[in-house]
């Protein structure tokens, strides 16, 4: 299945064909979920803060579909 | 380590030594504790029996960087409550090199009399004729000021909003390029420094009189291992410099947390033209600076320089909650209309933040469409116009509500929320509703144990745990305003010494040993001074409470509303 992966911050970097707006496309297992898709992608899950497909917030062991456009984001601090 | 006094009735500077029972405070200790001790809860917060008290952290000054914190502190014109507002800038770290613990001023001037406070080189204190300066905004101030005085001071001022004292007026200070960008801009602080008749406090940089540090060899081995742990953490080390705090837009946006046309929806459409990325590449394009240093010690670089088309400056810095506030809540996805309303507060001395949702709210009350920027421009100069709506407007989104006859006013005690809505993250909510400072994010920021590791460690539409996530961010943080910590350098944090190291070197400047308990003890103090100051001020729970509206409409687009209940509120601080 072909997955829409738009990545934020600093996790761009090392991704030379990711688009700004569009970001990457990513071929993955059908059944893969958003924690394969990270390790696919080979980022350390202490660089992961949020993840969320199709606008919501998800946990690792999320199913993905294909299509999903999935967006991630590094860990955050505020104030 | 000493105080100065500053009687702006009488017109008299003194300068002594520190008292006993203040003895060890800095920053926000030191200024709430100082206000709840000295300050009569139901004075009037513009008359002469309110003090305001200008205080550098604890650690400001020392080897150890990102402390160049100043808390201002008196009875808040916004609130009715205590108000402790920090800022950056070169002003704490100047003021601790001069051996000051804080200014205190109080009494106020003949009204339409305005003086300026000039500490020199040895710290001497001096007051002068600024009748002068009268009506200037702050750049053009800042200006005059430098020219009398050299560009080798910092300068804390205020504007017209301040003169005019506006419940919504800041007070602004320099930072490291001597732009009077930084603010202390919640609770109105600058109506009380206008109201007191003082226009700018103008310090000498590079004194030398720090106060000593008991063990220095130690101090400054551990203050170095603490800043290879702030560099070495990826987000205050890479994603910072390169995005600044605008980085936060996304994740927030996804999250459904960002308040959008005065809270109605959690998700702004266009939020990608205002994030962070596109403010760094734009920045880039036009040959302004991400990496930007703003405050003394700094070696975050949070800040950024924005620059117009043609390259010229505009403001500095533009800022996560500032985006969001002349953003998203007004519905504007413009980030020069934003950048330029960025620097209209900054130069009239106005909070980004409760000035945004004034407008915010007098939009969602049909005075002007949202998304329109340029009648928010147009809105803002009516401010340091004095002009009758400018002065409704300047006196925060409650005021707006109130003359426009509109209830959804998305503030807690008077001061307007941040840019996390408390329905997305029900933990916001307590923070808002229970810090004595009224709607405010830096007070108990709990928004990483809601979202984060893929979504969060607590659910963040449900209650359990929000309560005590709260409470224990806002005993700490009540801490680290006191030492005068930078809130991003939090990331030294992260390491195995982890907060060992920042109670190493309270030790190692005192001389006195410090843990843990002392820690949660410090932080417990400062709540518990502010909480006493609010009840003789006249608060009660019932003040602890959100609006209707993040009780009553769920917010798009997970519906979800404020779940936590009163009673749960109410053991946030049942100690």
């Amino acid at each position: 299945m072909k997955i829409q992966v738009i990545l934020f911050g600093t996790l761009r970097k090392g991704f030379s064909t990711h688009d700004p707006t569009h970001g990457l496309e990513v071929d993955l297992a059908d059944g893969s979920s958003v924690g394969d898709l990270v390790d696919y992608l080979e980022i350390p899950r202490s660089e992961l803060g949020l993840v969320s497909v199709g606008g919501i917030l998800v946990k690792a062991d999320a199913k993905l579909a294909d299509r999903n456009c999935v967006r991630v984001f590094q860990p955050i601090a505020g104030g | 380590m000493k105080f100065i006094n500053i009687n702006m009735t009488a017109r008299s500077v003194s300068t002594g030594k520190v008292p006993d029972e203040y003895a060890g405070l800095g920053g926000r200790g030191l200024t709430s504790i100082m206000i709840n001790s000295e300050v009569p809860a139901d004075c009037d917060p513009l008359g002469p029996q309110n003090k305001l008290i200008l205080a550098p952290g604890y650690l400001s000054g020392t080897p150890l960087i990102n402390t160049s914190r100043l808390s201002i502190g008196a009875k808040s014109p916004l609130t009715g409550g205590i108000k402790e507002s920090n800022v950056g800038g070169t002003v704490a770290a100047d003021l601790a090199r001069l051996g000051i613990t804080a200014l205190i001023i109080e009494g106020s001037a003949p009204a339409g009399k305005y003086y300026l406070l000039k500490i020199d080189i040895n710290g001497d204190a001096e007051l002068i004729d600024a009748d002068p300066h009268k009506g200037l905004r702050t750049y053009a101030l800042v200006e005059k000021l430098k020219q009398s005085y050299g560009s080798k001071n910092s300068i804390t001022c205020i504007g017209p909003a301040g003169e005019f004292q506006l419940a919504a007026a800041s007070i602004q200070t320099t930072d490291t390029d001597g732009r009077p960008c930084r603010a202390a801009g919640r609770g109105g602080l600058g109506a009380v420094m206008g109201s007191k008749g003082l226009k700018a406090v103008v310090v000498a940089q590079g004194g030398k009189r720090t106060d000593a540090l008991k063990d220095s060899a130690a101090f400054k081995q551990t203050a170095k291992a603490y800043a290879q742990a702030v560099k070495a953490d990826e987000f205050s080390g890479q994603v910072l410099p390169e995005f600044g705090t605008a980085t936060l837009v996304e994740p927030i946006n996804a999250a459904g947390a960002f308040p959008t046309r005065n809270a109605r929806t959690g998700q702004f459409e266009h939020a990608t033209q205002i994030s962070g990325e596109t403010l760094a590449a734009t920045i880039k394009q036009r040959g302004g600076k991400t990496t930007h240093k703003g405050c003394a010690g700094c070696i975050i670089n949070c800040s950024n320089e924005f620059v117009d088309k043609t390259g010229e400056y505009v403001t500095s810095s533009l800022e996560y909650e500032t985006i969001w506030a002349m953003g998203g809540m007004i519905g504007n996805a413009d980030l020069d209309i934003i950048a330029r309303l960025d620097f209209l507060c900054d130069d009239i001395g106005l909070d980004t933040m409760s000035t945004g949702v004034a407008v915010a709210v007098a939009m969602d009350a049909g005075y002007r469409q949202f998304g329109d920027g340029q009648a928010a421009i147009a809105m803002v100069e009516e401010i340091a116009d004095g002009t009758d709506f400018g002065k409704i407007l300047g006196n925060g989104p409650a005021a707006v509500g109130k003359h426009l006859n509109h209830d959804r006013v998305p503030v807690i005690k008077g001061q307007s929320i941040a840019a996390y809505d408390p329905r997305a993250i029900q933990g916001m909510a307590v923070t808002y509703a229970t810090s004595p400072m009224g709607g405010d994010h830096t007070a108990g920021w709990v928004v990483d144990q809601n979202l984060e590791d893929f979504g969060g460690t607590l659910d963040r539409f449900a209650a359990p745990g929000q309560v005590e996530a709260s409470r224990d961010t806002q005993i700490h943080m009540a801490a680290v305003d006191s030492v005068g910590l930078c809130d991003f350098a939090q990331s030294g944090l992260a390491t195995p010494e982890g907060i060992q190291n920042v109670y190493k070197m309270i030790t190692a400047k005192s001389g006195k040993p410090f843990g843990e308990d002392d820690w949660f003890e410090l932080g417990l103090k400062v709540l518990k001074a502010e909480r006493e100051f609010n009840r003789k001020a006249g608060f009660t729970n019932k003040d602890d409470r959100l609006p209707r509206m993040f009780y009553e409409e769920p917010l798009p687009p997970f519906n979800k509303a404020v779940v936590i209940s009163d009673k749960e509120m109410d053991k946030t601080f049942d100690f």
